[in-house]
């Protein structure tokens, strides 16, 4: 089943990086991944970019040096609402403290919030809930 | 030589400030004023430690007087001198706290003396306190920080290693047996630090309630932790009557615990093991029971289980951190549970829990 999503990776953490955009290939989850390590560079190009460009999907991690996952939930929400509309957000974070989690979920665009190591499975089944893939 | 204490003496009659200059001055700091607007002149200036004043003055009393200074200099103590029989007031105002000490006129000196070391000591012992406070603050600061930094700069690049397995293990021409014992590894670290951060965030949080599924939440801990052994049977039997309020992230924390070690501590024998979990959830309380057919627990270790870093010396590869079961204890704590366990070498270990029904207010 090849899945025509495209995903944005967006972690300060090259290896986790690396990983996430191979455990993606590998279960052909998506047609475009972009990987990005500087979440303000992430925030620059989804200002820019056409609502045709905009991914269906972002994973995001919390914890990271300049802009951390909380202040780039905020920068995202003043972009538009027609492009954040088709896109979903799930954390994708090391912390598994419960203050973090509940922070998170606040925010309209996060569907879910997911530790660290990605697990695949979990993703995918997680996406068919939602209704982003075919079941 | 410890700094000398600075003391302001309050008095309308000149010969009182000059005498209590005299025979104090070796041992304090004294600073005299003639009346209150001279002395908040003086403790604008200067921060003084204990502060006297005769009651009955011109302007304000003595009472009024020391009523002001507590917002400047809240840890000095106040001494009251009075020469009338206007007891009252005084009482009234030490039982509010605006005093902490009086003295009738005429003093004695020796008894005055006395006082004053009195107050001396209390003046030290407040600024002891607020010390200890502060370092208290700091050190609580610190165990913030540092759980924090544990829940993810210790799990951050271990999360990394454990990714970088499973995708190994992708791989079939790689020898996955190296494969398998990292990632052992990796999780029983993994583990320790996720049992430190539970144990932080039990004692950091209050309880939080909600309407509890039994059903649901034993299914989705023993379909996460079947992975551990696959080989393992579950028999579960969960009655529940009626609604059930109660803190979902504890009991959680105490059941993936106990069910753990149900699963970890199996005999070596290839024999059947097997886990039954019974709920049974009435309007009063729930009571739960894990049962496991393993190696059971040696009478001698049976009173120290619950204690932090105690671990009860079995083969090797079973030794537990030695928090697991404290952390159970402590929730429990927390929500007005019990536990009690039964146990028979070579034949398993029962342990039972109570927690009562939070929809009964």
């Amino acid at each position: 089943m090849i899945n025509n999503l495209s995903i944005m990776l967006i972690d300060d953490n090259v290896i986790d990086l690396f990983l996430n955009k191979k455990f993606i290939e590998a279960h052909k989850l998506a047609n475009k991944t972009t990987k990005f390590e500087d979440s303000h560079e992430a925030f620059q190009y989804l200002h820019s970019a056409s609502a045709a460009d905009w991914p269906n999907l972002i994973l995001l991690d919390i914890h990271m040096p300049i802009m951390d996952g909380f202040e780039f939930l905020e920068l995202y929400n003043t972009l538009p609402i027609e492009n954040r509309e088709k896109t979903n957000i799930i954390m994708l974070s090391s912390s598994i403290l419960m203050s973090d989690n509940e922070k998170v979920l606040k925010y309209p665009s996060v569907i879910a919030f997911l530790t660290k190591p990605l697990n695949i499975t979990e993703l995918v089944q997680l996406l068919k809930d939602k209704g982003i893939i075919k079941p | 030589m410890l700094e000398k204490l600075k003391v302001l003496y309050v008095d309308d009659e000149e010969n009182n400030l000059i005498s209590f200059q005299a025979y104090f001055k070796r041992q304090y700091q004294i600073y005299t004023a003639k009346g209150a607007l001279e002395a908040f002149g003086l403790l604008k200036d200067i921060e003084i430690n204990i502060i006297i004043t005769d009651q009955k003055m011109p302007v304000m009393t003595g009472i009024e007087f020391l009523e002001k200074t507590i917002d400047i200099y809240p840890d000095a103590v106040r001494l009251l001198i009075t020469g009338h029989a206007d007891l009252d007031s005084v009482i009234d105002a030490i039982n509010r706290g605006q005093v902490n000490k009086y003295v009738q006129k005429p003093w004695d000196w020796e008894k005055l003396n006395l006082i004053m070391e009195n107050c001396s000591d209390i003046y030290k012992s407040r600024v002891e306190l607020k010390l200890k406070n502060t370092e208290l603050l700091k050190t609580n600061d610190e165990l913030n920080r540092f759980i924090y930094s544990a829940s993810h700069d210790l799990r951050s690049p271990l999360m990394s290693i454990l990714g970088v397995v499973q995708l190994a293990k992708m791989d079939d021409s790689l020898d996955q047996e190296y494969f398998d014992i990292i990632e052992n590894s990796v999780l029983k670290l993994d583990k320790y630090i996720r049992n430190i951060i539970d144990y932080y965030q039990n004692s950091r949080s209050d309880e939080s309630l909600e309407n509890l599924n039994f059903n649901e939440l034993l299914h989705e801990i023993i379909d996460m932790l079947k992975n551990q052994d696959h080989s393992i049977k579950f028999v579960t039997d969960v009655k529940q009557k009626g609604e059930f309020i109660g803190d979902s992230f504890r009991l959680r924390v105490i059941l993936i615990n106990i069910i753990s070690n149900a699963i970890k501590y199996r005999k070596p024998s290839s024999e059947q093991h097997t886990v039954t979990v019974k709920i049974v959830s009435e309007n009063e309380s729930v009571n739960l029971q894990i049962i496991d057919s393993g190696i059971g627990i040696n009478p001698e270790h049976l009173p120290n289980i619950f204690k932090m870093f105690y671990r009860a010396q079995i083969s090797n590869n079973k030794q537990g951190s030695g928090i697991g079961l404290y952390i159970v204890k402590e929730s429990l704590d927390k929500i007005g549970g019990t536990i009690s366990v039964t146990s028979t070498p070579h034949v398993g270990t029962t342990f039972e829990i109570i927690i009562p029904n939070k929809i009964n207010p």
